[in-house]
């Protein structure tokens, strides 16, 4: 017989069917129903496999501890592995698959691995892969095989297509867990006017109590919920958080959760991160697995899964029923499957129970045994009797049974507060863990306490409500916190002797008794040690169920105390936290924040193509009609040379440096003098990191006795930023100035060419640009359109060039009037890729250049070092090693044949010596329209001087390609600057 | 002299969002032992009876003040031009114009909470973030300053910045209502 729906009973909707499937079967279940519950309730009694022997698994908890049954949710995009069928909330629709297994479920291939079980015990793969002998090599030859065969279920290849977001919450108590602790707790708090958040997991409140029969103080569980839950909703106060799983808590009262949410919110899950002033943990106890032969199979069950199954679902796992423990909690469990009209035996190991706990449960129609433990569990795919032995070693019976309930004491949930360093203390009584002192004010609660009576629960949280209120300033009556207990009769231990067959220690990992044996023989008998060589503890489970198991196998191994294994730390997450959660929103066109020009619009308008560099979308070219980049770039770069061109440049950097101290400053950070320069004037200025490398390069503009504006690269403004900033905060203190980064305030456009002058003075009628009255480097204020505009002549392209800025909301206003201008002489509007094109025609460094290696000599700027003042880099730049002479350095490079291209990154050597990592390598090339040739520049060890004139292959092994190129000068056009100066 | 073109001129709709450009945002920066004097100066200014504490605003008759550093107060007024404000020496600190710099998005009160608790890490709770406090705090990565107002909160942008923060909280808005 396999499980079935009772006909009463249950706290499920029986009027609201949903239909759901399994493996392709169309089943029914019932609004309030978990999957799990619903697939009992069906007679499904084995849902999934196991992890490495492929052994058959059944349904084994009601809730997080789930060992066995890892089900598919979902499928296509919307698949969702390893999935917890005791927690999996019942909806209309529902699609369920097993996992791990082919080719299908019943009759399972992989099941094969039982025969070889040996083979697999505990350290196989250190042993059989890695050990002596066995070369790295052939390891990575059988990893690609044990990869394939390890893990559990398989997710989506496909994009997911659900909605996530994060949201962050301040309160000032959050209470986790919302059994009768955490909901008195809460209530306590909030009538004391604390703000709440109560979190719950499932997604009834309730915790214990869903499945309690019996009152809470005088009062009916279920009424008592529902009273209790109707005030706390309706409290403006408290804010009840469902569906939600407390996974991580992190300095200063940082709680990370994750919600899960119902179709109809449109969003899958939201991951909050909670900010509290204090925190209570509720989060109740686990009850443990015994450890007896076979004690996996479908059928074999905890004690209060058993309980839960019948009051909360209404579901009986089996008609006959035996139930082992050690301790009193099965009792009450026990007698109510047994009032449910299933017939129940209890197997307590104990002798010596007497009074009013039996005679209640012989009361409600439970068979007791006592002295008697189980040995192992009857049955292939499912429990059909228990071997049971005298717990003073005598042999004993075989009980017919066709399901199993087993109880072998309770563990406190606290991996939250091990999270945050508190190492829990054993407590030989309860045999459990219990918390250790928290420094933070955080407090457990309840069962996490060992606390075992349900009014006691209640009664803590009562106490840990009032605490809460009282130390934030809030009254509440004050009640004391309940000693941890409650149990009429001493818990026995629970690893018992005379086990037969495989017993499992760590279900879901399929580590057994054996294993751990075998681990402690061979000196892994540190828990930290025997995790990793036996994966006990491992994977979505942590140990929950197994971890206390573990040390209590050492433990008796050993022949010592269980305190004294000691215990290992707990990390985040309690649980799985989906990657969706993680992510949020930020996902696909809101992975980043994009930056846009305040030219953007009239850009897109007019048909840039645009490009992401960094966060910034670009202008990459101007593409007419069916032109490709290569052709677009060209025909730009003839419109700079022999018209004039137009290019937005708001993209640099752009650093207001104002006060007494500002040239100061500037002298400082840049490797030349900016102290002297006069106003209305600009200059190029390199600044080097602390080490002698160079940072970035840029113009800076006197605008006034106290006042610079600064220019950087686009791809360094951020990072010269802070860095002004960290130099005035941590270093000069003392120096008056003020550094703001104007970059959003301006708009800025590049006008270059034969023309730029002529188009420039029809736009800025104020200004003379005549070469004596604006000279190069000249900077002027004018006005543009009656708005103030602020123009240097400056160029990056070796052309006759300024550089105008405007407010950013007038941005677009200059693009189209220069726009207009610039097609009018025949020229037009150049994008990125001209832009760079242009540069390594005039040989310029760039970003490729500037690559964090390159020092100024390098680059060949060692020229620019000031003697006479000291700057950031001054000194270590003179170290040997950066003055060697063969340092890559700076050279032009043209092909030998004409008509041949080369490409950037090809490693520079000598023909027939093309190995290792060559003499240089290519950072920037470009056809030349101007000379009708490609050009490139390099590093390149020892440099012009060395490599002068001399012939080098450009080798491109990874594109295929091999170019003989002569070594030259970096200037390609212009050297002289006739054009800039014209 | 030309319109303004806001960097939101063709941003689609949301609830309960609406921006607007910073008629005039002017930066005062003064050196560490003259802010106390300048400060003083400015409140006259804008007809306040003392400057704004860090974290705070105060808005006077002419302007407003917002605390947005130790040594800086930014001014804001709904118009005018740099030249109706005082402007301060170089022995005392640096004034910097930066109303072009910025954008203000406003988010109405209605979805202040649930609207923003998806993208800042403040406290937004009446009683923890009151009419006139202002937050400096990361939004979608990029560095904003949040200003309680009475009807809501204005979120200071980055310019270039503006569209994509409008476009993340414009899509949160949309689900949200």
């Amino acid at each position: 017989m396999t499980g079935f729906r009772l006909k009463s009973g249950g706290a499920i909707d029986r009027g609201k069917p949903l239909g759901f499937s399994f493996d392709g079967r169309t089943l029914h279940g019932f609004r309030g129903d978990t999957l799990a519950s619903a697939l009992l309730a069906n007679g499904e009694r084995l849902v999934a496999r196991s992890f490495k022997y492929h052994r058959p698994r059944g349904i084994m908890s009601a809730g997080i501890e789930e060992t066995s049954a890892l089900v598919t949710i979902g499928s296509g995009a919307r698949t969702i592995p390893n999935t917890l069928a005791s927690t999996e909330e019942l909806v209309e629709g529902l699609e369920a698959h097993s996992q791990h297994c082919w080719p299908n479920l019943r009759f399972d291939l992989g099941a094969i691995n039982q025969l070889s079980a040996r083979l697999f015990s505990a350290g196989f793969y250190y042993k059989t892969f890695m050990g002596p002998g066995n070369s790295p090599k052939s390891w990575l030859f059988y990893e690609r095989f044990i990869r394939r065969a390890a893990g559990l279920g398989v997710a989506s290849r496909e994009p997911d297509p659900d909605h996530y977001e994060s949201c962050e919450a301040s309160c000032d108590l959050l209470v986790i867990g919302a059994g009768p602790a955490g909901i008195e707790a809460a209530r306590v708090a909030a009538e004391a006017g604390l703000d709440v958040i109560l979190v719950e997991r499932d997604f009834a409140l309730g915790g214990g109590l869903l499945q309690e029969s019996e009152a809470i103080e005088g009062i009916n569980a279920r009424g008592w919920l529902l009273t209790r839950e109707r005030s706390l909703r309706g409290a403006s106060n408290v804010r009840v958080l469902s569906r939600t799983m407390a996974f991580g808590l992190y300095d200063h009262g940082v709680a990370g959760l994750v919600e899960r949410l119902q179709p109809a919110a449109g969003v899958r899950e939201r991951f909050w991160i909670v900010r509290a002033k204090r925190i209570v943990l509720a989060a109740g106890a686990l009850e443990r697995p015994l450890i007896f032969g076979n004690n996996d199979r479908p059928g074999v069950m905890l004690t209060s899964a058993l309980r839960a199954y019948v009051n909360r679902w209404g579901v009986a796992a089996g008609t006959r029923i035996v139930i082992a423990t050690n301790n009193d909690s099965a009792y009450a469990a026990a007698s109510d499957i047994a009032r449910a009209g299933i017939a129940t035996m209890l197997l307590d190991a104990r002798e010596d129970v007497s009074g009013p706990l039996p005679e209640m449960a012989k009361s409600a129609g439970v068979e007791l045994r006592l002295g008697g433990v189980p040995v192992r569990a009857i049955g292939r795919q499912s429990v059909r009797a228990l071997e049971v032995a005298r717990i003073d070693g005598k042999a004993g019976e075989t009980i017919d049974c066709d399901a199993m309930g087993m109880s072998g004491g309770w563990s406190p949930t606290q991996h939250l507060l091990s999270q945050r360093g508190v190492r829990p203390v054993w407590n030989e009584t309860l045999a459990a863990f219990l918390p250790g002192e928290a420094r933070e004010p955080v407090r457990c609660i309840g069962a996490a306490t060992g606390i075992w009576r349900t009014d006691d629960c209640a009664r803590s949280g009562r106490a840990a409500g009032a605490e809460a209120a009282h130390a934030l300033g809030r009254s509440a009556p004050k009640e004391d916190f309940p000693a941890p207990g409650g149990w009429d009769y001493p818990i026995r231990p629970w690893i018992f002797g005379g086990i037969k067959g495989k017993a499992f220690v760590d279900i879901q990992n399929d580590v057994t008794f054996g294993d751990v044996r075998q681990a402690c023989h061979e000196g892994y008998d540190a828990p930290e040690l025997l995790k990793r060589y036996t994966t006990l503890g491992m994977a979505t489970d942590q140990g929950r169920t197994s971890a206390v198991n573990a040390l209590a196998v050492i433990a008796k191994l050993r022949g010592g105390p269980l305190d004294a294994i000691g215990t290992t730390t707990f990390r985040p997450p309690f649980a799985p936290v989906s990657i969706g959660a993680l992510a949020g929103a930020e996902r696909d066109q809101h992975l980043l924040p994009t930056r846009r020009s305040p030219m953007h619009d009239a850009l897109v308008t007019q048909g840039a193509r645009m490009l992401e560099t960094g966060l910034w979308l670009r202008p990459w070219f101007y593409p007419q009609g069916t032109e490709t980049v290569d052709e677009a770039y060209l025909r730009e770069m003839r419109l700079v040379r022999e018209a004039v061109g137009i290019c937005d440049v708001s993209t640099l950097g752009k650093i207001a440096v104002q006060g007494p101290d500002a040239g100061e400053l500037l002298d400082r950070v840049y490797v030349n003098a900016f102290k002297s320069l006069a106003i209305g004037k600009a200059r190029y200025g390199v600044m080097l990191r602390d080490d002698g490398i160079v940072m970035d390069d840029g113009t800076s503009w006197r605008l006034g006795e106290h006042e610079y504006f600064m220019t950087t690269t686009t791809a360094n403004a951020g990072k010269v930023m802070a860095w002004l900033e960290e130099l005035l905060e941590m270093r000069w203190p003392d120096l008056r100035v003020a550094v703001t980064s104007v970059t959003d305030q301006w708009a800025g456009a590049s006008v270059a060419g034969p023309l730029a002058r002529d188009l420039l003075q029809a736009l800025v009628a104020d200004l003379d640009f005549s070469n004596d009255a604006f000279p190069f480097m000249g900077v002027r204020e004018g006005s543009f359109n009656g708005v103030p505009c602020r123009i240097a002549r400056i160029s990056f392209s070796g052309e006759l060039a300024y550089e105008i800025y405007v407010p950013a909301d007038h941005g677009q206003e200059l693009w189209r009037a220069l726009l207009d201008g610039a097609t009018a002489r025949r020229g037009g509007a150049y994008g990125l890729e001209a832009l760079g094109a242009l540069r390594i025609e005039k040989g310029h460094v760039g970003g490729p250049e500037l690559d964090g290696r390159a020092t100024l000599d390098d680059l060949g700027l060692g020229r620019m070092a000031s003697t006479k003042k000291a700057f950031i880099g001054g000194v270590l730049r003179t170290r040997p090693d950066l003055q060697r002479k063969d340092r890559p350095q700076l050279v032009g490079l043209v092909p030998v044949t004409k008509g041949e291209i080369f490409k950037g990154g090809s490693i520079l050597c000598e023909g027939g010596n093309e190995t290792g990592h060559g003499l240089g390598w290519v950072t920037s090339v470009t056809e030349s329209p101007s000379l009708g040739h490609w050009v490139g520049i390099g590093l390149l060890k020892g440099g012009l001087s060395e490599w002068g004139g001399r012939t080098l292959l450009a080798d491109d092994p990874i594109r295929g390609r091999r170019t003989l190129v002569k070594v030259v000068a970096p200037h390609f056009l212009d050297p002289e600057g006739k054009r800039l100066n014209g | 002299m030309a319109d303004r073109n806001s960097s939101l001129l063709h941003s689609k709709p949301a609830p309960a969002l609406s921006h607007r450009h910073c008629a005039m945002l002017l930066q005062y920066h003064a050196w560490p032992d003259r802010y106390a004097e300048m400060a003083k100066n400015l409140a006259m200014h804008c007809e306040l009876p003392a400057p704004p504490r860090p974290g705070k605003a105060a808005c006077g008759a002419r302007a407003a003040l917002l605390r947005v550093h130790p040594q800086r107060l930014w001014l804001l007024a709904d118009r005018g031009t740099a030249h109706d404000h005082p402007s301060i020496g170089a022995d005392t600190g640096a004034m910097l114009d930066l109303s072009y710099a910025r954008t203000i998005i406003h988010v109405e009160e209605r979805i202040v909470s649930p609207l923003l608790s998806r993208f800042v890490a403040v406290d937004l709770r009446p009683q923890h973030f009151a009419v006139d406090d202002i937050a400096l705090t990361p939004l979608h990565r990029v560095s904003v300053v949040l200003w309680r107002r009475a009807d809501g909160i204005d979120v200071l942008v980055p310019r270039s910045f503006a569209r994509s923060i409008w476009d993340v909280l414009a899509e949160a808005a949309t689900r949200l209502n």
